[in-house]
Protein backbone atom coordinates (compact mmCIF):
# COMPACT_ATOMS: atom_id res chain seq x y z
CA UNK A 1 0.00 0.00 0.00
CA UNK A 2 2.66 2.29 1.15
CA UNK A 3 4.46 1.18 -1.97
CA UNK A 4 1.76 2.33 -4.21
CA UNK A 5 1.26 5.59 -3.03
CA UNK A 6 4.76 6.36 -2.74
CA UNK A 7 4.68 5.38 -6.86
CA UNK A 8 1.58 7.33 -7.10
CA UNK A 9 2.80 10.56 -6.10
CA UNK A 10 5.86 10.68 -8.02
CA UNK A 11 3.90 9.83 -11.11
CA UNK A 12 1.25 13.14 -9.92
CA UNK A 13 5.14 15.15 -9.05
CA UNK A 14 6.47 14.68 -12.43
CA UNK A 15 3.28 15.13 -14.05
CA UNK A 16 2.38 18.69 -12.11
CA UNK A 17 6.35 19.60 -13.05
CA UNK A 18 5.70 18.59 -16.94
CA UNK A 19 2.72 20.77 -17.34
CA UNK A 20 4.67 23.65 -15.27
CA UNK A 21 7.31 23.49 -18.43
CA UNK A 22 5.01 23.31 -20.69
CA UNK A 23 2.96 26.18 -19.86
CA UNK A 24 5.83 28.17 -18.93
CA UNK A 25 7.37 27.43 -22.68
CA UNK A 26 4.29 28.39 -24.34
CA UNK A 27 4.11 31.36 -22.58
CA UNK A 28 0.64 30.66 -20.59
CA UNK A 29 -0.65 29.79 -17.21
CA UNK A 30 -1.85 26.25 -16.91
CA UNK A 31 -5.59 27.99 -15.85
CA UNK A 32 -5.68 29.21 -19.15
CA UNK A 33 -4.48 26.10 -21.30
CA UNK A 34 -7.72 24.50 -20.05
CA UNK A 35 -9.67 27.18 -20.28
CA UNK A 36 -8.79 27.41 -23.78
CA UNK A 37 -10.73 24.08 -24.21
CA UNK A 38 -14.03 26.04 -24.50
CA UNK A 39 -13.91 27.40 -27.45
CA UNK A 40 -16.54 27.59 -29.42
CA UNK A 41 -15.73 26.52 -32.76
CA UNK A 42 -17.89 26.23 -35.89
CA UNK A 43 -15.34 25.56 -38.67
CA UNK A 44 -14.24 22.59 -40.30
CA UNK A 45 -14.61 19.59 -38.57
CA UNK A 46 -12.94 16.85 -40.18
CA UNK A 47 -10.94 13.53 -38.78
CA UNK A 48 -7.77 15.73 -39.00
CA UNK A 49 -7.92 18.35 -36.49
CA UNK A 50 -4.86 20.05 -36.27
CA UNK A 51 -5.44 23.69 -36.35
CA UNK A 52 -7.83 26.13 -34.27
CA UNK A 53 -10.34 28.22 -35.48
CA UNK A 54 -10.03 32.12 -35.14
CA UNK A 55 -12.61 34.25 -34.31
CA UNK A 56 -13.32 35.38 -37.69
CA UNK A 57 -13.36 31.24 -38.15
CA UNK A 58 -10.31 30.91 -40.29
CA UNK A 59 -8.60 27.75 -39.25
CA UNK A 60 -4.99 28.23 -38.59
CA UNK A 61 -2.45 25.81 -37.64
CA UNK A 62 -1.76 25.94 -33.66
CA UNK A 63 0.97 23.60 -32.98
CA UNK A 64 1.08 24.38 -29.29
CA UNK A 65 -2.53 24.33 -29.22
CA UNK A 66 -5.19 22.57 -27.16
CA UNK A 67 -8.45 23.09 -28.47
CA UNK A 68 -7.40 22.23 -32.02
CA UNK A 69 -10.86 21.38 -34.14
CA UNK A 70 -10.26 21.87 -37.50
CA UNK A 71 -7.96 20.70 -40.49
CA UNK A 72 -5.46 24.14 -41.21
CA UNK A 73 -4.34 22.06 -44.24
CA UNK A 74 -7.58 21.67 -46.17
CA UNK A 75 -7.56 25.43 -46.82
CA UNK A 76 -9.98 27.90 -44.89
CA UNK A 77 -14.17 27.68 -44.26
CA UNK A 78 -17.04 29.59 -45.29
CA UNK A 79 -19.94 30.88 -43.19
CA UNK A 80 -21.59 27.73 -43.15
CA UNK A 81 -18.13 25.54 -42.34
CA UNK A 82 -17.86 24.14 -46.17
CA UNK A 83 -14.00 23.86 -46.94
CA UNK A 84 -12.95 26.30 -49.30
CA UNK A 85 -9.60 25.37 -51.37
CA UNK B 1 2.20 11.21 4.64
CA UNK B 2 5.03 13.85 4.14
CA UNK B 3 5.56 12.61 0.71
CA UNK B 4 1.94 13.43 -0.39
CA UNK B 5 1.94 16.52 1.01
CA UNK B 6 5.45 17.38 -0.72
CA UNK B 7 4.00 16.19 -4.26
CA UNK B 8 0.79 18.33 -3.19
CA UNK B 9 2.44 21.52 -2.34
CA UNK B 10 5.01 21.22 -5.43
CA UNK B 11 1.35 20.93 -7.42
CA UNK B 12 -0.06 24.08 -5.99
CA UNK B 13 2.98 26.01 -6.72
CA UNK B 14 3.35 25.17 -10.05
CA UNK B 15 -0.49 26.11 -10.64
CA UNK B 16 -0.08 29.57 -8.48
CA UNK B 17 3.46 30.25 -10.24
CA UNK B 18 2.36 30.33 -13.82
CA UNK B 19 -0.06 33.04 -15.10
CA UNK B 20 -0.15 35.60 -18.08
CA UNK B 21 -0.08 38.72 -17.34
CA UNK B 22 -1.85 41.91 -18.02
CA UNK B 23 -1.22 44.84 -20.35
CA UNK B 24 -2.19 48.43 -20.55
CA UNK B 25 -1.72 50.16 -23.87
CA UNK B 26 -2.02 53.94 -22.73
CA UNK B 27 -2.69 56.50 -25.14
CA UNK B 28 -0.37 59.41 -24.47
CA UNK B 29 -2.17 61.86 -26.72
CA UNK B 30 -5.40 61.46 -25.82
CA UNK B 31 -7.52 64.81 -26.37
CA UNK B 32 -3.95 66.34 -27.15
CA UNK B 33 -3.94 66.13 -30.77
CA UNK B 34 -5.96 68.99 -33.19
CA UNK B 35 -7.57 67.82 -36.72
CA UNK B 36 -6.41 70.14 -39.11
CA UNK B 37 -7.43 68.29 -42.28
CA UNK B 38 -10.65 66.62 -43.13
CA UNK B 39 -10.59 62.82 -45.33
CA UNK B 40 -13.15 64.04 -47.97
CA UNK B 41 -15.12 61.74 -50.55
CA UNK B 42 -14.18 62.88 -54.20
CA UNK B 43 -15.64 59.94 -56.10
CA UNK B 44 -16.71 56.48 -56.72
CA UNK B 45 -15.89 53.54 -58.98
CA UNK B 46 -17.69 50.60 -59.98
CA UNK B 47 -16.07 47.56 -61.33
CA UNK B 48 -19.16 45.06 -62.72
CA UNK B 49 -18.81 41.40 -61.00
CA UNK B 50 -19.53 38.40 -62.89
CA UNK B 51 -22.25 36.04 -61.11
CA UNK B 52 -19.53 33.80 -59.64
CA UNK B 53 -17.76 37.33 -57.90
CA UNK B 54 -19.24 38.59 -55.41
CA UNK B 55 -18.06 41.76 -52.80
CA UNK B 56 -15.44 41.64 -50.21
CA UNK B 57 -12.66 39.68 -51.69
CA UNK B 58 -10.03 39.78 -49.64
CA UNK B 59 -6.90 40.07 -51.85
CA UNK B 60 -6.46 42.56 -54.86
CA UNK B 61 -3.47 44.67 -56.80
CA UNK B 62 -3.59 47.90 -59.22
CA UNK B 63 -0.61 47.81 -61.11
CA UNK B 64 0.59 49.22 -64.45
CA UNK B 65 0.87 46.84 -67.49
CA UNK B 66 3.33 46.94 -70.54
CA UNK B 67 1.43 49.84 -71.89
CA UNK B 68 1.25 52.09 -68.58
CA UNK B 69 -2.30 51.03 -68.21
CA UNK B 70 -3.34 51.28 -64.70
CA UNK B 71 -5.17 47.58 -64.07
CA UNK B 72 -7.04 46.61 -60.91
CA UNK B 73 -6.89 43.00 -59.97
CA UNK B 74 -8.82 41.26 -57.51
CA UNK B 75 -8.72 37.52 -56.71
CA UNK B 76 -11.69 35.26 -56.52
CA UNK B 77 -9.99 32.46 -54.21
CA UNK B 78 -13.26 29.89 -54.30
CA UNK B 79 -12.85 29.94 -57.98
CA UNK B 80 -9.28 30.32 -58.35
CA UNK B 81 -9.64 33.43 -60.78
CA UNK B 82 -8.06 36.80 -60.77
CA UNK B 83 -9.99 39.50 -62.41
CA UNK B 84 -8.45 42.18 -64.72
CA UNK B 85 -10.18 45.49 -65.04
CA UNK B 86 -8.69 48.68 -66.25
CA UNK B 87 -8.56 51.07 -63.86
CA UNK B 88 -10.04 53.81 -66.05
CA UNK B 89 -13.05 52.43 -68.02
CA UNK B 90 -13.66 49.68 -65.46
CA UNK B 91 -13.92 47.23 -68.27
CA UNK B 92 -13.06 43.81 -67.33
CA UNK B 93 -9.88 43.26 -69.61
CA UNK B 94 -9.49 39.52 -69.00
CA UNK B 95 -9.40 36.42 -66.44
CA UNK B 96 -6.64 34.29 -65.37
CA UNK B 97 -8.41 31.33 -63.81
CA UNK B 98 -5.72 28.24 -62.09
CA UNK B 99 -7.72 25.50 -63.60
CA UNK B 100 -7.91 21.27 -62.67
CA UNK B 101 -5.43 20.98 -64.85
CA UNK B 102 -2.95 23.60 -62.76
CA UNK B 103 -3.59 22.66 -59.64
CA UNK B 104 -0.74 20.64 -58.85
CA UNK B 105 1.37 23.52 -59.07
CA UNK B 106 -1.15 25.65 -57.24
CA UNK B 107 -3.09 24.17 -54.97
CA UNK B 108 -4.25 27.24 -52.74
CA UNK B 109 -3.81 30.75 -53.82
CA UNK B 110 -4.38 33.12 -51.36
CA UNK B 111 -2.08 35.83 -52.59
CA UNK B 112 0.18 37.63 -55.29
CA UNK B 113 1.73 39.65 -57.05
CA UNK B 114 1.40 40.64 -60.69
CA UNK B 115 5.04 42.32 -61.66
CA UNK B 116 3.88 42.19 -64.94
CA UNK B 117 1.55 39.43 -67.11
CA UNK B 118 4.70 37.74 -67.58
CA UNK B 119 6.25 37.29 -64.18
CA UNK B 120 3.57 36.45 -61.69
CA UNK B 121 4.57 35.66 -58.07
CA UNK B 122 1.66 33.25 -56.46
CA UNK B 123 1.61 32.04 -53.01
CA UNK B 124 0.23 28.77 -52.22
CA UNK B 125 -0.72 28.63 -48.52
CA UNK B 126 -1.10 24.83 -48.38
CA UNK B 127 2.28 24.29 -50.14
CA UNK B 128 3.76 27.30 -48.49
CA UNK B 129 5.60 28.31 -51.54
CA UNK B 130 6.14 31.18 -53.78
CA UNK B 131 5.92 29.92 -57.55
CA UNK B 132 6.82 32.67 -59.86
CA UNK B 133 4.31 32.07 -63.20
CA UNK B 134 4.44 33.56 -66.89
CA UNK B 135 1.66 34.53 -68.58
CA UNK B 136 0.85 30.65 -69.59
CA UNK B 137 0.52 29.38 -66.24
CA UNK B 138 4.30 27.99 -66.83
CA UNK B 139 6.22 27.75 -64.16
CA UNK B 140 9.38 29.84 -64.13
CA UNK B 141 10.74 29.06 -60.69
CA UNK B 142 9.26 27.81 -57.15
CA UNK B 143 10.91 28.67 -53.52
CA UNK B 144 9.56 27.42 -50.22
CA UNK B 145 9.31 29.99 -47.55
CA UNK B 146 9.36 27.31 -44.48
CA UNK B 147 13.23 26.14 -45.29
CA UNK B 148 11.67 23.22 -47.26
CA UNK B 149 10.20 21.90 -43.84
CA UNK B 150 7.13 19.64 -44.52
CA UNK B 151 3.66 21.79 -44.62
CA UNK B 152 1.79 19.12 -43.21
CA UNK B 153 3.63 18.58 -40.49
CA UNK B 154 2.89 22.16 -38.13
CA UNK B 155 5.85 22.17 -36.11
CA UNK B 156 7.25 24.86 -38.71
CA UNK B 157 4.98 27.76 -37.57
CA UNK B 158 7.04 27.79 -34.33
CA UNK B 159 9.41 28.83 -36.75
CA UNK B 160 8.09 30.26 -39.81
CA UNK B 161 5.48 33.09 -40.08
CA UNK B 162 2.06 31.89 -41.40
CA UNK B 163 0.04 33.98 -43.19
CA UNK B 164 -3.55 35.53 -44.01
CA UNK B 165 -3.08 38.03 -46.72
CA UNK B 166 -5.06 40.75 -47.81
CA UNK B 167 -4.86 43.85 -49.92
CA UNK B 168 -4.09 45.38 -46.25
CA UNK B 169 -0.76 42.64 -45.92
CA UNK B 170 -0.43 41.83 -49.30
CA UNK B 171 2.96 40.64 -51.13
CA UNK B 172 5.44 43.82 -51.96
CA UNK B 173 7.66 44.71 -54.04
CA UNK B 174 10.96 46.63 -52.54
CA UNK B 175 14.57 47.17 -54.02
CA UNK B 176 15.58 44.91 -52.28
CA UNK B 177 12.83 42.27 -53.47
CA UNK B 178 9.59 40.45 -53.02
CA UNK B 179 8.39 41.27 -49.40
CA UNK B 180 5.74 39.14 -47.68
CA UNK B 181 4.82 39.64 -44.14
CA UNK B 182 2.90 37.26 -41.92
CA UNK B 183 2.37 36.91 -38.59
CA UNK B 184 2.54 34.54 -35.51
CA UNK B 185 -1.19 33.66 -35.27
CA UNK B 186 -1.93 33.03 -31.69
CA UNK B 187 -0.11 34.43 -28.29
CA UNK B 188 3.34 34.23 -29.04
CA UNK B 189 5.20 32.23 -26.67
CA UNK B 190 7.93 34.32 -24.50
CA UNK B 191 10.83 31.84 -26.26
CA UNK B 192 10.16 33.20 -29.84
CA UNK B 193 9.55 36.67 -28.69
CA UNK B 194 12.94 38.17 -29.75
CA UNK B 195 13.41 35.24 -32.05
CA UNK B 196 10.13 34.88 -34.24
CA UNK B 197 10.81 37.13 -37.28
CA UNK B 198 7.14 37.60 -39.17
CA UNK B 199 8.73 39.11 -42.85
CA UNK B 200 10.19 37.23 -45.65
CA UNK B 201 12.28 38.39 -47.96
CA UNK B 202 12.26 36.56 -51.20
CA UNK B 203 15.18 36.35 -53.21
CA UNK B 204 14.60 34.52 -56.48
CA UNK B 205 18.07 35.18 -57.93
CA UNK B 206 20.04 34.36 -54.86
CA UNK B 207 17.06 31.09 -54.14
CA UNK B 208 16.82 32.39 -50.89
CA UNK B 209 14.45 33.24 -48.41
CA UNK B 210 15.54 35.33 -45.50
CA UNK B 211 13.24 36.67 -42.01
CA UNK B 212 13.53 39.97 -40.33
CA UNK B 213 11.03 42.15 -37.65
CA UNK B 214 10.35 40.93 -34.36
CA UNK B 215 6.87 42.05 -32.30
CA UNK B 216 7.41 44.60 -29.61
CA UNK B 217 8.12 42.31 -26.69
CA UNK B 218 7.04 45.22 -24.42
CA UNK B 219 3.77 44.63 -26.29
CA UNK B 220 3.05 41.26 -27.02
CA UNK B 221 5.49 39.06 -24.57
CA UNK B 222 3.69 37.20 -22.08
CA UNK B 223 0.35 38.71 -23.10
CA UNK B 224 -2.96 36.73 -23.85
CA UNK B 225 -3.30 38.15 -27.37
CA UNK B 226 -4.34 34.85 -28.30
CA UNK B 227 -6.36 35.34 -31.77
CA UNK B 228 -5.03 36.51 -34.83
CA UNK B 229 -7.13 39.46 -34.89
CA UNK B 230 -4.73 40.85 -31.93
CA UNK B 231 -1.15 39.22 -33.47
CA UNK B 232 -1.61 40.63 -37.64
CA UNK B 233 0.89 42.75 -38.61
CA UNK B 234 -0.36 45.16 -41.21
CA UNK B 235 2.17 46.51 -43.74
CA UNK B 236 3.04 48.85 -46.69
CA UNK B 237 6.05 50.37 -48.15
CA UNK B 238 6.94 53.73 -48.98
CA UNK B 239 9.17 52.38 -52.46
CA UNK B 240 10.63 55.37 -52.84
CA UNK B 241 12.43 55.78 -49.42
CA UNK B 242 12.87 51.91 -49.12
CA UNK B 243 10.93 51.96 -46.09
CA UNK B 244 8.50 49.28 -44.52
CA UNK B 245 5.77 50.83 -42.14
CA UNK B 246 4.06 47.79 -39.53
CA UNK B 247 0.41 48.58 -38.15
CA UNK B 248 -0.35 46.51 -34.63
CA UNK B 249 -3.76 46.14 -34.11
CA UNK B 250 -3.06 46.65 -30.44
CA UNK B 251 -0.91 49.59 -30.37
CA UNK B 252 -1.29 53.31 -31.06
CA UNK B 253 2.37 53.65 -32.41
CA UNK B 254 3.58 52.16 -35.84
CA UNK B 255 7.01 50.89 -36.26
CA UNK B 256 9.51 51.78 -39.79
CA UNK B 257 12.20 49.75 -41.10
CA UNK B 258 14.68 51.21 -42.97
CA UNK B 259 15.35 48.10 -45.79
CA UNK B 260 18.45 49.38 -46.26
CA UNK B 261 20.39 49.19 -42.96
CA UNK B 262 17.47 46.97 -41.56
CA UNK B 263 17.16 49.41 -38.45
CA UNK B 264 13.72 50.24 -37.10
CA UNK B 265 11.81 53.28 -35.22
CA UNK B 266 8.60 53.57 -33.73
CA UNK B 267 6.44 56.94 -34.45
CA UNK B 268 3.08 57.84 -32.35
CA UNK B 269 0.40 56.82 -35.25
CA UNK B 270 -2.45 56.99 -32.78
CA UNK B 271 -6.20 58.62 -32.65
CA UNK B 272 -7.14 61.38 -30.67
CA UNK B 273 -9.96 59.02 -29.43
CA UNK B 274 -8.25 56.06 -29.10
CA UNK B 275 -8.31 54.85 -25.17
CA UNK B 276 -6.11 52.55 -22.87
CA UNK B 277 -6.17 48.94 -25.10
CA UNK B 278 -6.19 46.76 -22.35
CA UNK B 279 -5.72 43.14 -22.67
CA UNK B 280 -8.35 39.84 -22.13
CA UNK B 281 -8.06 38.66 -18.80
CA UNK B 282 -8.02 35.13 -17.88
CA UNK B 283 -11.08 33.04 -17.55
CA UNK B 284 -12.76 33.34 -14.37
CA UNK B 285 -14.51 30.93 -12.44
CA UNK B 286 -18.50 32.26 -13.77
CA UNK B 287 -16.97 33.92 -16.11
CA UNK B 288 -18.62 33.64 -19.91
CA UNK B 289 -16.89 30.82 -22.33
CA UNK B 290 -13.72 32.03 -23.85
CA UNK B 291 -15.26 32.68 -27.48
CA UNK B 292 -17.63 35.08 -25.55
CA UNK B 293 -15.13 36.68 -23.26
CA UNK B 294 -13.22 37.21 -26.60
CA UNK B 295 -16.12 38.66 -28.73
CA UNK B 296 -16.80 40.90 -25.77
CA UNK B 297 -13.33 42.10 -25.63
CA UNK B 298 -13.15 42.96 -29.35
CA UNK B 299 -16.30 44.96 -29.36
CA UNK B 300 -15.45 47.37 -26.62
CA UNK B 301 -11.52 47.39 -27.44
CA UNK B 302 -9.99 50.30 -29.59
CA UNK B 303 -8.26 48.30 -32.27
CA UNK B 304 -5.98 49.71 -35.52
CA UNK B 305 -5.98 48.26 -38.87
CA UNK B 306 -4.42 48.84 -42.03
CA UNK B 307 -1.62 51.45 -42.97
CA UNK B 308 -1.42 52.74 -46.19
CA UNK B 309 1.20 55.14 -47.78
CA UNK B 310 0.03 58.02 -50.52
CA UNK B 311 3.18 59.35 -52.34
CA UNK B 312 1.27 61.20 -54.37
CA UNK B 313 -0.07 63.19 -51.22
CA UNK B 314 2.73 62.45 -48.85
CA UNK B 315 0.49 60.88 -46.25
CA UNK B 316 -0.09 57.82 -44.31
CA UNK B 317 -3.82 56.65 -44.18
CA UNK B 318 -4.51 54.27 -40.78
CA UNK B 319 -7.47 52.67 -40.23
CA UNK B 320 -9.34 52.04 -36.47
CA UNK B 321 -12.03 50.33 -35.13
CA UNK B 322 -13.47 52.23 -32.44
CA UNK B 323 -14.47 50.30 -29.51
CA UNK B 324 -18.34 50.65 -28.29
CA UNK B 325 -18.32 50.81 -24.65
CA UNK B 326 -21.81 50.50 -23.73
CA UNK B 327 -21.77 47.37 -26.25
CA UNK B 328 -25.01 45.53 -26.59
CA UNK B 329 -24.97 41.48 -26.33
CA UNK B 330 -25.71 41.18 -30.35
CA UNK B 331 -22.74 43.40 -31.01
CA UNK B 332 -20.21 42.80 -33.14
CA UNK B 333 -16.69 43.51 -34.58
CA UNK B 334 -18.96 44.86 -37.86
CA UNK B 335 -20.80 47.53 -35.48
CA UNK B 336 -17.86 49.30 -34.57
CA UNK B 337 -17.53 52.49 -36.21
CA UNK B 338 -14.56 52.90 -38.42
CA UNK B 339 -11.93 55.89 -38.78
CA UNK B 340 -9.46 56.77 -41.08
CA UNK B 341 -6.85 58.95 -39.37
CA UNK B 342 -3.92 60.87 -40.95
CA UNK B 343 -0.32 61.56 -40.85
CA UNK B 344 2.42 63.31 -42.50
CA UNK B 345 5.28 61.68 -43.93
CA UNK B 346 7.02 61.98 -40.71
CA UNK B 347 3.67 60.93 -39.02
CA UNK B 348 2.95 64.39 -37.63
CA UNK B 349 -1.01 63.71 -36.81
CA UNK B 350 -3.20 65.40 -39.82
CA UNK B 351 -6.54 64.39 -38.49
CA UNK B 352 -8.91 62.05 -38.47
CA UNK B 353 -12.63 61.07 -39.80
CA UNK B 354 -15.16 58.58 -38.93
CA UNK B 355 -16.25 57.21 -42.29
CA UNK B 356 -19.21 54.80 -40.93
CA UNK B 357 -19.46 51.42 -39.68
CA UNK B 358 -17.66 48.64 -40.14
CA UNK B 359 -20.13 46.63 -41.85
CA UNK B 360 -20.13 49.08 -44.70
CA UNK B 361 -16.58 49.09 -45.53
CA UNK B 362 -14.55 46.30 -46.44
CA UNK B 363 -11.57 48.08 -45.25
CA UNK B 364 -9.03 45.41 -45.57
CA UNK B 365 -9.55 46.30 -49.20
CA UNK B 366 -8.13 49.80 -50.16
CA UNK B 367 -5.39 50.79 -51.96
CA UNK B 368 -3.95 54.56 -52.98
CA UNK B 369 -3.51 55.91 -56.41
CA UNK B 370 -3.23 59.25 -57.43
CA UNK B 371 -6.50 59.99 -56.79
CA UNK B 372 -6.47 59.26 -53.41
CA UNK B 373 -7.30 56.83 -51.19
CA UNK B 374 -9.76 53.95 -52.35
CA UNK B 375 -11.69 51.90 -50.48
CA UNK B 376 -14.14 49.20 -50.83
CA UNK B 377 -17.96 50.30 -50.05
CA UNK B 378 -20.37 47.01 -48.99
CA UNK B 379 -23.76 48.79 -50.70
CA UNK B 380 -26.31 47.22 -48.29
CA UNK B 381 -28.86 47.09 -51.56
CA UNK B 382 -26.18 45.31 -53.06
CA UNK B 383 -27.80 42.16 -52.05
CA UNK B 384 -26.90 40.62 -55.86
CA UNK B 385 -23.67 41.59 -55.29
CA UNK B 386 -23.37 42.56 -59.12
CA UNK B 387 -20.24 45.14 -58.67
CA UNK B 388 -17.50 46.00 -56.79
CA UNK B 389 -17.76 49.86 -55.19
CA UNK B 390 -14.76 51.79 -54.47
CA UNK B 391 -15.20 55.34 -52.93
CA UNK B 392 -11.95 57.55 -53.25
CA UNK B 393 -10.89 59.95 -50.33
CA UNK B 394 -8.20 62.95 -50.33
CA UNK B 395 -6.56 64.66 -47.86
CA UNK B 396 -8.17 68.43 -47.49
CA UNK B 397 -6.60 71.07 -45.12
CA UNK B 398 -9.47 72.94 -43.47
Amino acid sequence: MKKTLKTLSLIIAFGGLSLSAIAMGTSGGILDLLTMNEAEAKCCPTSINNGRCSYAKNCFPDAGGQSNDCDSTSGTCDEEGEIIR
Amino acid sequence: MKLILFVFTILLLTILSCKFNSKNIDNHYEGKLVNNYNLVKISEKFFLLDSLTGQKNKYSQLFIDSIGRRVYTVLNYNKKTIYFYDFETTNLIETLKITKRDSNLLKYITAYFIKSKDSIYFHDNIKQKVLLLNSKKELIDSISLIGYMNPMLIDWTFKYPQYNPTASSPMLLSKQGLIYTGQFMWAIPDTLINNFKFTALVDFNKKKVSHISTYPDDIYSGILWDDPIYSTVYSDLDFENNKLVYSYPITHDVYVVDLSTNEQRTFFAGSNFAETITSIDRKKKGDLTYREKLKNHIVKTDLYGGIKYDKYNKVYYRFIRKGIQNAKPSDDLLDKSLAVIMFDKDFKYLGEKVIGKSKEWNWENSFVTKEGLNIEYIEQSNNDETQLMFKIFKPIKK
